[in-house]
């Protein structure tokens, strides 16, 4: 398996989970808001590319907006193998954080 | 939904600098999150908002062009250094063509700069007129200057100005006969500007016996002392007070001269006692006129003209009058805008063909790197890529050709300056138009000659170049063809011109101009030598070495004085006729070798020859309109009496005029120059005895001897010039046409190695293939001598136009040239013959 780095992991994760519309603008505020930290459009579209690259995603365009420029929007879609590798991230956290309860308690 | 704008200049650069796999989209969500900032929180935070956004991608932008940029940078020149390296002969011949053309561009340009730059100097160089007699010679009347001054308000100032020869300067004991002495108005510094390191120009002239002496003049007699105040003697008679140091006259200057004297010196000391010097009908001064600003000068010339014909009695339409701006003189004078015209169209030429030269020598290489291109393409280089490539490595060489065309130039300078007759310095290179030009010759030369094969290579496609298969077809060939055929139609040109102006040269110094020029030698008197005339002639006559001694008034080798003032039977009175005149003394044919076609020459036997004689020549009998003229009356000069003899015509003016009605009046009194005849045998030893004889009766004189075709060569030396430059632009020319041709035949060659390969597999000799291909050149070169042919003829005959005696062109001037054309061009294209015709039938012919 290919190990992907955490923003591609999240923005992975995100299009996966998000219910609206699966585009830039979109992922983007999903991300923020999971995440409460600052995202630029930029720090979205890089691990877009290089998952598309990868082929965890696809894309196709559709339906140009006023407001867009009129430019199309690109929306995103998690394939098969895309699918696969959340689940394997998955199982790898799983059994590294399954005997490890509670963070604080070792501190102490 | 109302949708708003991002700013329009934000959205081009982010459009710019979008390093992205969707620019589109990503664009489009810029848009969107602007949009609903702009809805949520008006538009100015919206817009600062995206603004932040470019700002913000800019560092990683510009890291990774530049990054990368230099990277590939770095790649291009070391594969163009490489490229270079290995191709040798080919880099070499392309850069020495560029730089040669630059030089020899660069040249021209000095050479074009230097004569727009002559006579601007002065302050208000636009103001100054030279006026012209007849509208077009420098001479005219004695008293125009001042009555013209009088009568038009429009002139500010106006001055006469007049050589006076060279006349003997003497302080204590230094004496110098010096060269350049001319007389001038006192108004004449009012109306230059020629600097002064001494003295005030505006008054320096105002006593007749003031001298203005320049800087060089001033060293020579006054060494390390300020000269004002001093005093030159002149010819041991007249005394004269510096008054006034001028700089030396820039080289750039039309009126060149050392010394400048009161006019009124000339009507004193230098004219014929007797003559009006305030008559209409005597030639002799320019005039220099400074006008108030914007005078219309068509309407000026025309109320001058009217002026100057109210003062002929005889009405004579030809008697007009022009004013010549003196910033055009140099042009009027010298004929050299005919020379800038030319130079420039040669230096266009020149640049124009050494770029297709790299055209055609790039694309016939190209092949060569094929593959490097197919490689380019396959690792992901897009077209953009190939051609900022290609236009660099052509930048690169025209930068060095360019480089060492500057280093050609300034080393080169001082031969050039011999050549032209300059003095160009070094530092001229620097003036501001000269380094436009330079830079304006790398973008043109480097975008011109690199866009093509830049368009051509980055076209291929690796999938064919990759195996193997590279078709450049035969598109543009005919267009290349042309080009050589121009090139070589031009060098024939050139050829024929220059063996044309080459046997012009010949025929003037080797044509029989009816006396003996190689056996004079001229001395001038002044002072106490012209006293000691009559002592020096006798000495010299008595002893037998020497051939003849005489005496005249206008030196050899060019007499120019005319007058229309001489007067016999049937003369047309109405006319204003000038007849070429001299004062001579006994002797004259005898001793100048020329032809009395009848009665004697002038001899002390006759006691009327020293009142009354005259000889002329031919060409005056035919416009007297006489059968026989000898014992018929002439008068001139209030001397009346009668022709003794004719002699044949001879020429005492520079072949470029027609011999003209000529007239000699025996007039010892007036004796300016010593005219010696010695056999050309032990010239050497005759001169001593000579210079003995001189130093035994006038040691306090220096002898100054110069020999009469030493003079009559100078006259010429313009041509020489023009010869030698049309030698080495002929020498440049062919060059350049050979390294056309040269990478034509490479590219034939090239295009034909499977055509060759076949023809030796089928047992075509070598020598077979090497008429083969150098056929085709031949008659390329047949076209060009058809053409070129007319061409040279139409222009040299024009050129010979210039010469009232010219040699014939003849048929074997333009077949030499032709032939000589031809065996070049097959020199240069046999290196790329031989090799096709030598090369290995299987190299060409095999697959992979």
């Amino acid at each position: 398996m290919k190990y992907l780095s955490r923003p591609e992991e999240l923005v992975l994760l995100t299009i996966w989970k998000m219910k609206d519309e699966p585009y830039g603008v979109n992922i983007r505020k999903y991300i923020t808001k999971m995440t409460g930290k600052y995202w630029s459009i930029g720090s979205i579209y890089v691990p877009l590319d290089r998952l598309e690259n990868k082929g965890f995603l696809t894309s196709y365009l559709a339906n140009p907006t006023s407001e867009r420029g009129g430019k199309s929007k690109r929306y995103y879609e998690l394939t098969k193998e895309g699918l696969e590798q959340l689940q394997e991230i998955k199982k790898i956290y799983h059994a590294f954080w399954k005997d490890l309860p509670d963070l604080s308690s070792k501190e102490t | 939904m109302g949708s708003y704008k991002p700013p329009a200049i934000a959205k081009a650069i982010l459009w710019l600098i979008l390093n992205n796999r969707h620019p589109e989209t990503m664009i489009g969500d810029f848009e969107e999150i602007y949009n609903e900032m702009a809805r949520n929180k008006g538009t100015f935070p919206a817009k600062i908002w995206y603004w932040f956004q470019i700002i913000l991608t800019f560092p990683s932008f510009l890291k990774n062009s530049i990054y990368w940029g230099a990277t590939m940078f770095a790649n291009y020149f070391k594969i163009a250094l490489r490229f270079i390296k290995k191709h040798k002969v080919f880099s070499f011949i392309n850069i020495s063509g560029l730089a040669i053309s630059t030089a020899c561009c660069l040249f021209i340009a000095l050479w074009i700069f230097d004569e727009m730059s002559f006579d601007k100097f002065h302050a208000d160089s636009d103001q100054i007129y030279q006026a012209l007699g007849n509208g077009r010679i420098a001479s005219t009347p004695m008293p125009l200057a001042a009555a013209l001054e009088e009568t038009f308000p429009e002139v500010i100032y106006a001055s006469r100005l007049e050589g006076i020869g060279r006349p003997l300067f003497r302080r204590e004991d230094k004496v110098f006969s010096e060269s350049g002495v001319v007389v001038v108005d006192p108004d004449f510094f009012k109306i230059f500007s020629f600097p002064f390191l001494e003295g005030d120009p505006h008054t320096v002239l105002d006593d007749i016996y003031s001298i203005v002496i320049s800087e060089q003049v001033a060293n020579k007699f006054f060494p390390g002392e300020n000269p004002v105040g001093k005093t030159l003697t002149m010819n041991d008679e007249l005394d004269f007070v510096v008054r006034g140091v001028m700089q030396n006259i820039p080289q750039n200057s039309t009126l060149q001269f050392n010394i400048a004297l009161h006019f009124d010196i000339r009507i004193a000391y230098f004219t014929p006692s007797g003559a009006d010097t305030n008559s209409w009908g005597w030639w002799s001064p320019s005039t220099f006129l400074k006008l108030q600003k914007d005078v219309s000068l068509a309407a000026f010339n025309q109320k001058i003209t009217e002026f100057f014909q109210s003062k002929f009695e005889k009405g004579n339409d030809d008697e007009t009058l022009a004013a010549l701006p003196f910033t055009a003189r140099r042009f009027f004078f010298w004929n050299t805008q005919q020379f800038i015209m030319i130079y420039s169209v040669i230096a266009i030429f020149i640049v124009f063909m050494s770029c297709i030269n790299f055209i055609n020598l790039s694309t016939a290489r190209s092949a060569k790197r094929a593959c490097e291109i197919g490689i380019r393409k396959v690792s992901g280089a897009v077209r953009k890529n190939l051609i900022f490539q290609f236009l660099g490595e052509s930048f690169l060489l025209t930068i060095t050709a360019v480089a060492i065309a500057l280093l050609i130039v300034s080393s080169l300078l001082p031969v050039f300056n011999s050549l032209t007759g300059k003095q160009i310095a070094t530092g001229s290179l620097s003036q501001p138009s000269i380094l436009l030009i330079i830079v304006g010759l790398v973008l043109f030369t480097a975008i011109a000659s690199g866009s093509y094969p830049a368009l051509i290579l980055s076209s291929f496609k690796p999938v064919q170049v990759l195996k193997g298969r590279l078709n450049l077809g035969s598109s543009g060939s005919l267009f290349r063809k042309i080009l050589v055929v121009i090139q070589f139609s031009i060098s024939i040109v050139l050829i024929i011109g220059a063996g044309v102006i080459y046997k012009q040269l010949n025929y003037i110094k080797t044509k029989d101009i009816g006396y003996a020029k190689d056996q004079l030698i001229t001395i001038s008197l002044k002072g106490e030598s012209r006293k000691s005339y009559d002592i020096l002639k006798n000495r010299l006559n008595s002893d037998n070495r020497i051939l003849g001694v005489t005496g005249m008034a206008d030196d050899l080798p060019n007499f120019w004085s005319t007058s229309s003032t001489a007067e016999w039977e049937g003369k047309d009175m109405t006319k204003e006729i000038h007849v070429g005149f001299n004062f001579v003394d006994y002797d004259v044919a005898k001793t100048l070798g020329i032809e009395l076609v009848e009665g004697r020459d002038f001899s002390r036997e006759f006691m009327a020859d020293a009142e009354s004689g005259y000889l002329v020549n031919e060409e005056l009998v035919k416009l007297m309109g006489f059968e026989s003229v000898v014992g018929r009356p002439f008068k001139e000069f209030g001397k009346a009496g009668n022709i003794i003899g004719v002699f044949k015509n001879t020429h005492f003016r520079p072949l470029t005029n027609q011999i003209n009605p000529l007239y000699f009046q025996l007039n010892p009194g007036r004796i300016n120059h010593l005219v010696i005849r010695v056999p050309t045998e032990n010239m050497q030893t005759t001169i001593q005895f000579i210079k003995e004889t001189w130093e035994g009766i006038i040691p306090m004189y220096p002898f100054e001897f110069r020999f009469v075709d030493d003079d009559f060569n100078l006259a010429y030396t313009n041509i020489e010039r023009m010869s030698r430059l049309a030698n080495v632009f002929t020498l440049i020319a062919i060059f350049i046409a050979c390294l056309g041709l040269f990478g034509l035949a490479s590219f034939t060659a090239e295009q034909r190695s499977k055509e060759i390969g076949i023809r030796k597999v089928l047992g075509a000799s070598m020598l077979g293939i090497v008429v083969l291909l150098s056929k085709e050149f031949t008659r390329w070169v047949l076209i060009a001598n058809v053409i070129g042919w007319p061409l040279a003829y139409l222009v040299m005959n024009r050129w010979l136009q210039n010469f009232a005696y010219r040699a014939h062109i003849r048929i074997e001037i333009f077949i030499l040239s032709g032939l000589s054309a031809l065996v070049i061009a097959l020199i240069a294209v046999s290196y790329q013959t031989i090799k096709a015709a030598m090369a290995n039938p299987v190299d060409s012919l095999r697959y992979e």
